[in-house]
């Protein structure tokens, strides 16, 4: 029986962070009541014409340039034409001939292996609007408000080869955008969506299957999901002998299943042809050199640096590489040289990340320094402070601020490591526990962790756990 | 005299001197479209008045008048006027009222003008008859059992019957020079990208230019100068300054090409004649006629209607009903909604543009027909800039004949569509032409003459039209000499 | 021509009468058309000027929801369920 290989590939429609519209001076804004940020271009009234927006425009560039494409000095806009209510000039402005960025790609990381996947190009275009269905009064309520808002589109390649992949480019796409601010990337308003191509092959062969797209997907776990999906409904399809037809197909998240929406034979002829409206879109010499002059270190490369040369997990470098504030803190912490990486990433992805969640505050919010945050790490790696007074004083900086030194002194939370203060207490729990110590003695060493529980509690957790622990076993082996 | 057949500059005189206010000036105009039989209008602003009034203040007060203060003019129902109907002559926009005002209109209010109303034409400016409409046909007022020509014949019926000082239509293929030359008025397509397409109800996008129509060369210089310059609004409006246009100059040393493929068997005798007469005539002050042979002109026509129908499709799919326009009450989806609108709203002119221009653009027949096209009109851009350093200015009779009967029962729609050979390699090659009467034809029909000038070479165009009308008379002279 | 399929392109619905009269004339203007010749060359668009990233709103909801046929809380009506 034939082995199949998945062949994906991903189209990720973003929403540019400008002030304005596209084509408009009309506020690019989410949550506005309806049809209140509407003006006769985006209603596409007649005789109104399009007036590209310049912002939009660099953005668009800054994308293709942090996805290392080939940004055309000049190109210009198709109209893309088709009928639907979200749509009022029945065409959508695009670019379907020359795209401002050709020829990329995103390094990616999945499971220890790096990737990397090619961005066919990166294009500019308008949103369309909303559409609300009421099935019920048998109506449907349109809101233009997202009518022209700007968006690039950016086209990979078929280079991803499962779910996991597919979904480690999308985080990688959307944290690098976010970090630029590109792009505030929301999936939840919509800021930013993916379409999915899927097709299998036989392994082995260069000849690609048939492939199916999927719409309608709202998250990056939705993206998974749908991804699998496709990818069991083509290799049943194949593994019965039959073909798989050429379709569009429409992901409903909620009930697990894609259904078809268009098939090759009605597909969409959209009659592209440029945009009469528009001139050429011709860029300023030097704006590509100075974006990537000005162009910071990405969370791709963050991510690749954090694992590669810091030696970081794959899952908790992501978690810190591909969120900006996050990234800043860790990077500032580790300049400070008080303490290393490693116990950096575990305070961040762990406490400070649990304390984020459950707030919902920014790391800007907390009155947390990374001053205080590199010295707090330095004291714990240097056995100063346990890892449960460590928290209480982590908890401190984040609500109040401060200094470590001062809240370690205020809370009396400095770890014991005096040899003589603490072969003091376990010489006490020693005595109070005869029965626990026959029982080590026996070859129980639980009875060992049940002593040093003890001695933990008598010192509120203050007195270092490995030097307990040598003390006890050495005082318990000398009176035997 | 005939106060309906004066000039601007003679208006403005009496306004100035109060010999006439613009109050009266209007009421004069109204009461002459109230007695009319010519259709030139569909809808009257019913704030022209007040405007008039206003410009009346001004002038008891002694302040300084704009160029065209309290001068009725005509504003073709393409082109939107905030708060007052538009309907591009069509049931699609039969209730259409525009939230803004065209980048030209606001020209027009800054420089005083009155508007009196919306013209006639050809819905969506889409034919060359004024018959296409749904408020019934334009009569030309030289012959109202004729058809004024078209898309802008409301306007140029209005200029010449006196129903208006000056107006405006707009020129996608000959669309104001055309109907300009059926009247025997002067029309204007100005160089593209020199005025404002902004709120100009879109058929061809890349082809069409708003054009001023008046009776005589200086009228339709000074109105093309209040409404050409920068629009912000429009991307397609390069032009960098506003531009003065002025009508001085002679015919002496003026290099006219004479393209032999626009002097055709497609044209009538007479009308080849009349025209070369006025050439010779031209000759003996000055001018020094150049033959020349354009030979992709043979292509101007397809090379038009492709690429203008393919932009009209484009364009006038936003009529569906929903934000504006018709909406059909028969429908059972919303597909049936979209279809059966548009299918109402249309009339069958429009639809056969639309169909065309979905037709060359749909796939398996873009490259064939609109790519084609597209290279065509480079070309054709090229053979005039070549002809263009062998002279300043190419001239051609503007339309094929003389106005011809309203009513004519045409099986094949591309009758007309192959009359449009003169004028539309203008708006192909984005170029100014100015259309002025010449002479008469059958019946003493006025006939036009079309000089085609380099981008933005209005002024040597408006020159030589305005010393040919200076040294033969003026056409009313034209007429009554026998076009000699 | 396929005038049945283009009229769906366009969204145009044509009754049987309509559609032969307009399939008639499109074979007569497909005529006139003709082929043009395979040559190369484009124009090239005009290098335009880029409008600055400042937000200004100019309209009001009522103005420009004025000419919809009907309108219901800020919204547009489309008397249909859209899939």
């Amino acid at each position: 029986m034939a082995e199949y290989q998945s062949v994906i590939g991903l189209e990720v429609h973003a929403e540019l962070k400008t002030a304005s519209k596209m084509y408009c001076s009309c506020e690019n804004k989410f949550g506005a009541p309806p049809n209140t940020l509407v003006c006769p271009v985006c209603m596409g009234y007649p005789g109104a014409l399009p007036r590209l927006n310049k912002k939009a425009v660099e953005l668009a560039v800054k994308a293709g340039i942090a996805m290392n494409c080939t940004i055309q000095q000049n190109s210009y806009q198709d109209r893309k034409n088709y009928f639907y209510p979200d749509l009022p000039k029945s065409y959508q402005i695009s670019q379907s001939e020359k795209p401002l960025c050709v020829g990329g790609y995103l390094d990616i990381l999945v499971n220890g292996e790096h990737k990397r996947i090619r961005i066919n190009r990166i294009h500019i275009e308008e949103d369309a609007g909303k559409l609300i269905h009421d099935a019920e009064n048998g109506i449907t309520l349109a809101d233009y408000n997202r009518c022209g808002v700007p968006l690039i589109e950016i086209v990979t390649e078929p280079d991803i080869s499962s779910s996991e992949e597919a979904h480690a480019f999308l985080e990688t796409v959307r944290s690098t955008l976010k970090a630029l601010d590109i792009s505030d990337c929301k999936m939840q308003e919509g800021s930013v969506r993916c379409d999915v191509n899927v097709s299998l092959k036989e392994k082995g062969s260069e000849i690609l299957g048939t492939r199916c797209e999927m719409k309608n997907i709202n998250s990056f776990s939705g993206a998974v999901r749908g991804i699998e999906y496709e990818i069991k409904r083509q290799l049943e399809l194949l593994r019965s002998g039959e073909h798989i037809q050429q379709e569009t197909r429409r992901w409903d998240d909620s009930r697990g299943v894609s259904t078809v929406m268009r098939t090759k034979e009605n597909a969409m002829d959209y009659r592209f042809f440029p945009e009469p409206d528009l001139g050429l879109i011709s860029l300023p010499d030097d704006l590509v050199s100075q974006i990537k002059g000005s162009m910071p270190e990405l969370p791709g490369e963050k991510l690749f640096r954090y694992t590669e040369k810091l030696g970081l997990k794959e899952q908790e470098a992501k978690i810190i590489a591909f969120d900006k504030d996050k990234a800043e803190l860790f990077d500032h912490c580790l300049s400070l040289e008080r303490a290393s990486a490693k116990t950096l990433c575990s305070l961040i992805v762990g406490e400070i990340t649990k304390y984020l969640n459950d707030t919902g505050d920014q790391i800007s919010d907390t009155k947390l320094t990374s001053l205080a945050l590199a010295e707090l790490a330095g004291d714990t790696e240097q056995g100063r402070l346990s890892s449960s007074s460590a928290k209480k004083v982590l908890n401190e900086l984040i609500t109040s601020g401060g200094n470590v030194k001062e809240i370690t002194e205020r809370l009396g939370l400095a770890q014991i490591s005096d040899p003589e203060h603490i072969q003091k207490i376990v010489a006490e729990i020693i005595a109070q526990q005869p029965k626990s110590v026959q029982e080590f003695r026996s070859g129980k060493t639980n009875a060992l962790n049940h002593l040093i529980g003890l001695c933990m509690k008598a010192s509120k957790g203050r007195a270092n756990p490995a030097m307990v622990r040598e003390i006890a076993e050495k005082l318990i082996k000398m009176e035997e | 005299m005939d106060l309906c057949k004066m000039a601007v500059s003679q208006f403005r005189e009496m306004l100035l001197a109060r010999k006439i206010s613009a109050s009266e000036l209007l009421s004069i105009h109204l009461e002459r479209i109230e007695r009319s039989q010519l259709n030139a209008y569909i809808t009257l602003n019913d704030k022209a008045m007040e405007a008039a009034r206003e410009i009346d203040r001004r002038i008891s007060s002694g302040q300084e008048l704009p160029p065209l203060a309290g001068i009725p003019i005509a504003v073709k129902d393409n082109i939107s006027t905030k708060g007052l109907r538009t309907t591009c002559a069509s049931k699609m926009l039969e209730n259409y009222i525009p939230p803004f005002d065209a980048g030209v209109v606001e020209k027009l209010r800054s420089a005083g003008a009155v508007i009196i109303g919306k013209t006639n034409m050809d819905e969506f400016g889409m034919g060359s008859s004024s018959e296409n409409s749904a408020f019934g046909p334009v009569r030309n007022p030289r012959d109202p059992s004729r058809s004024a020509g078209g898309s802008s014949g409301g306007s140029a019926a209005a200029v010449c019957a006196g129903e208006a000082v000056l107006a405006l239509g707009t020129d996608t293929g000959g669309s104001v020079r055309q109907p300009s030359s059926m009247c025997g008025v002067v029309g204007i397509k100005p160089t593209y990208g020199s005025t404002s397409r902004s709120g100009l109800i879109a058929f061809a996008s890349s082809l069409e230019q708003v054009g001023a129509i008046g009776r005589t060369v200086a009228d339709a210089a000074l109105l093309q100068g209040v409404i050409s310059g920068p629009d912000p609004m429009d991307p397609t409006c390069f032009i960098k300054a506003k531009p003065k246009y002025s009508i001085q100059g002679t015919l002496s040393e003026l290099r006219i090409g004479i393209p032999k493929e626009l002097f055709g068997e497609g044209i009538s005798d007479l009308t080849k004649d009349v025209v070369m007469r006025t050439l010779s005539f031209m000759e003996r002050h000055g001018a020094k006629l150049i033959p020349l042979s354009l030979p992709e002109l043979r292509y101007s026509v397809s090379c038009y209607y492709m690429i203008a129908s393919a932009e009209a499709a484009s364009n006038l799919g936003r009529y569906d009903g929903i934000r504006f326009g018709h909406a059909s009450s028969e429908h059972s989806s919303l597909a049936e909604l979209f279809r059966n609108s548009r299918s109402e709203g249309f009339d069958r002119e429009v639809k056969r543009r639309i169909l065309l221009g979905t037709y060359v653009l749909s796939a398996g027949y873009a490259e064939k027909y609109y790519r084609r096209a597209a290279s065509m009109r480079a070309k054709i851009c090229s053979g005039f800039e070549t002809a263009f350093s062998k002279c300043h200015m190419i001239a051609s009779p503007t339309a094929t004949g003389v106005a011809f009967p309203l009513g004519i029962k045409r099986d094949d729609p591309t009758e007309l569509y192959s009359a449009d050979i003169c004028t539309v390699p203008a708006n192909l090659a984005g170029l100014p032409a100015i259309s002025f009467p010449c002479g008469s034809g059958e019946g003493g029909l006025p006939i036009g003459i079309q000089l085609v000038g380099r981008k933005f070479a209005e002024d040597q165009l408006f020159s030589a039209a305005s010393s040919f009308e200076s040294l033969s008379g003026g056409y009313e002279q034209l007429i009554t000499s026998g076009g000699d | 021509m396929d005038i049945k399929h283009l009229a769906e392109l366009a969204c145009l619905s044509l009754d049987p009468e309509e559609a032969e009269l307009l399939a008639k004339d499109m074979e007569l203007i497909e005529g006139m058309i003709g082929e043009l010749p395979d040559i190369d060359g484009t124009v090239q668009p005009k290098a335009m000027e880029l409008r600055e990233d400042a937000v200004s709103q100019k309209y009001t909801r009522d103005q420009l929801l004025a000419n919809a046929s009907k309108t219901t809380d800020g919204f547009i009506v489309i008397p249909e369920t859209v899939v």
